[in-house]
């Protein structure tokens, strides 16, 4: 469970969230919308705890601080990599996923290679698992990352537009993944999205933000209308009902 | 290669370099003697047959030079490794962030002033000074951002060696003393000194090794280690000291040797791979056995007359480097 309650948050003089209040129930799979700049990667790092707020409590779980490790156990995320410089070996990299559980001597285990192993079969990464991650492609890489962030087995998952750079075939199999895992274990998904068609399709609420607040929120088909759109991203869109999966669709 | 025969095998090259090493120069002394020497010196064999130059030459000048030789390999490559993986940048080496600057000037003023025993200390004590200031200067709230402290290094480095400069132009006679610090050598051989040196490399290599994961995951990048539950400020604050506090400790000793601490750390990346685990301990190793040879080189090759052993490593280092980059740049 995440509780974000009258959250404010300025970079220096920039304010970039304004009195954020919101409330994920465990097992939900809520995406976070809204234009370049609205705020959404800085609050999914106020969740994290990389960034500190200026004003108001988040709580996760009900608990307001985490040790980082602690948190680590609890909560993962996949967010945008800067550039690595040393060659890690794919499966090098999928195991650090194990760090928030290992004690500070101890090595990796069996288990931990295994949880690895399914991770990257998941992510279809296992084929380069020998490869230097600094050899793979963006897409490569970003689908070696969340196989990291599996290999964390967390219970609440937060995702920075996690399919930025993924083929389309790939977009859809990482997000059925998720919806899986939320589906089925349980797991609690947070994530930012671009593109109005996939969150409509595996979101189960939606956040709008809009100038580092919150426009709207609720259940998808709420939130998203003609009129929230056009006031948010000023352009005009045509929503419809996709018959086979009784999903809106959204055309521009 | 499995890693503890690779770690055996490092250390077995390592001893043998140095016993190399201790039996050769100007002197001519076999290994046999040099054996006995250190039998008598040890009190299991008896004093007589032993050449009390000889024995004064190997326990002296030859023995004290290979182990702070090794010492300082060791340091500075360690610093490096270290150096490297925090700032998330493979041509990082232990002087990056000013630690030598401030040695120097250190030794510059010990120099002028005319007190050569204190060379070591004010060497050392410029060092503490310089990483207190730059680390201060680059702190920004409770973080230390790699990108401010890296440029604030570099301006402070640039402004202590000004200084040095106009220190040695205004007092002129003392020109070829600091420049024949700057340019580094081995021939410090208070035990004492040497011994302090020592331990703090050892017990530094000992914190690094604490800290060899969590080292791993930030040079993957600094939020992704967060995400990860490793403390990053908490960790890069004690391994900036650490580096910089052994790196001040040889160069106290030595001047400035460079090179060393950029290339062994790339090379043991090439031979076992990036894992902290194992990289420091045998970048620590390679170190030691790298400048131990170039020593050797160094005071062998115009004998009985040495060229300074930092000379020798930049002659050397700078072109293998250049080489290594080529080619990393043809392979894809």
């Amino acid at each position: 469970m995440i509780e974000v309650r009258n959250l404010n948050f300025s970079y220096a003089a920039k304010k970039i969230l304004k009195d954020i209040n919101f409330k994920i129930n465990s097992g939900e799979f809520v995406g976070i919308i809204g234009p370049n700049g609205s705020g959404k990667t800085t609050l999914l790092k106020n969740i994290c705890q990389v960034l500190k707020p200026n004003k108001g409590v988040i709580l996760i779980d009900g608990k307001t601080h985490y040790k980082p490790k602690e948190l680590a156990q609890k909560l993962a995320i996949v967010s945008e990599n800067g550039p690595i410089n040393f060659d890690f070996t794919v499966s090098e990299v999928v195991l650090m996923g194990r760090t928030p559980f290992l004690r500070r001597f101890q090595r990796e285990g069996k288990e931990d290679i295994e949880i690895a192993k399914k991770s990257m079969a998941a992510t279809d990464t296992l084929q380069f698992i020998e490869r230097p991650i600094t050899q793979l492609s963006a897409g490569e890489r970003q689908r070696v990352f969340i196989a990291q962030c599996l290999t964390q087995m967390p219970k609440i998952i937060l995702l920075d537009e996690p399919t930025n750079y993924l083929d389309i075939n790939h977009k859809i199999k990482i997000f059925n993944l998720f919806s899986a895992l939320n589906k089925e274990k349980g797991v609690t998904i947070l994530s930012v999205l671009h593109d109005l068609n996939l969150a409509s399709r595996y979101c189960d609420k939606l956040i709008l933000m809009s100038g580092g607040e919150i426009f709207a929120s609720g259940k998808t088909e709420d939130v998203l209308t003609v009129e929230n759109i056009q006031k948010v991203y000023g352009i005009d869109v045509i929503i419809k009902r996709d018959e086979t999966t009784g999903r809106l669709i959204v055309l521009y | 290669m499995n890693r503890p025969i690779l770690i055996f095998f490092l250390i077995a090259i390592l001893i043998l370099v140095a016993i190399i090493s201790v039996s050769i120069g100007p002197a001519d002394i076999s290994l046999g003697e040099l054996l006995k020497i250190f039998l008598a010196k040890l009190h299991i064999i008896d004093y007589k047959d032993i050449n009390l130059s000889h024995e004064n030459i190997i326990l002296h000048i030859r023995f004290p030079r290979v182990i702070l030789a090794i010492i300082t390999g060791m340091a500075l490559s360690l610093a490096g490794v270290v150096l490297q993986a925090l700032l998330r940048n493979p041509l990082a080496d232990p002087y990056i962030i000013g630690v030598s600057s401030g040695a120097a000037l250190g030794a510059t003023l010990a120099i002028v002033l005319g007190l050569i025993s204190l060379i070591p200390l004010a060497g050392f004590l410029g060092a503490v000074l310089t990483i207190f200031l730059v680390y201060n200067l680059a702190k920004t709230g409770y973080k230390v951002p790699i990108e401010t402290l890296l440029l604030t290094g570099v301006i402070v480095s640039v402004f202590l060696s000004a200084s040095i400069s106009l220190i040695a132009f205004l007092t002129g006679k003392s020109l070829g003393q600091i420049i024949l610090w700057l340019m580094g050598n081995l021939s410090e051989n208070n035990p004492f000194l040497i011994i302090i040196a020592g331990s703090m490399v050892l017990l530094g290599a000992i914190v690094v090794y604490i800290f060899a994961r969590d080292l791993n995951v930030i040079s993957i990048g600094e939020e992704p280690a967060q995400h990860l539950g490793v403390e990053v400020e908490t960790v890069k604050k004690i391994l900036f000291i650490i580096t910089s506090l052994i790196t001040g400790a040889v160069v106290a000793l030595t001047g400035l040797i460079g090179f060393v601490g950029l290339i062994i750390p790339h090379i043991m990346r090439l031979v076992v791979g990036p894992d902290h685990r194992i990289l420091s301990v045998a970048s620590m190793l390679a170190g030691g056995i790298f400048l131990v040879l170039a020593d050797l080189f160094a005071r062998t090759i115009i004998s009985p007359a040495e060229i300074p052993v930092g000379v020798v490593t930049a002659l050397f280092g700078g072109p293998f480097f250049l080489f290594l980059l080529k080619r990393k740049k043809q392979t894809p």
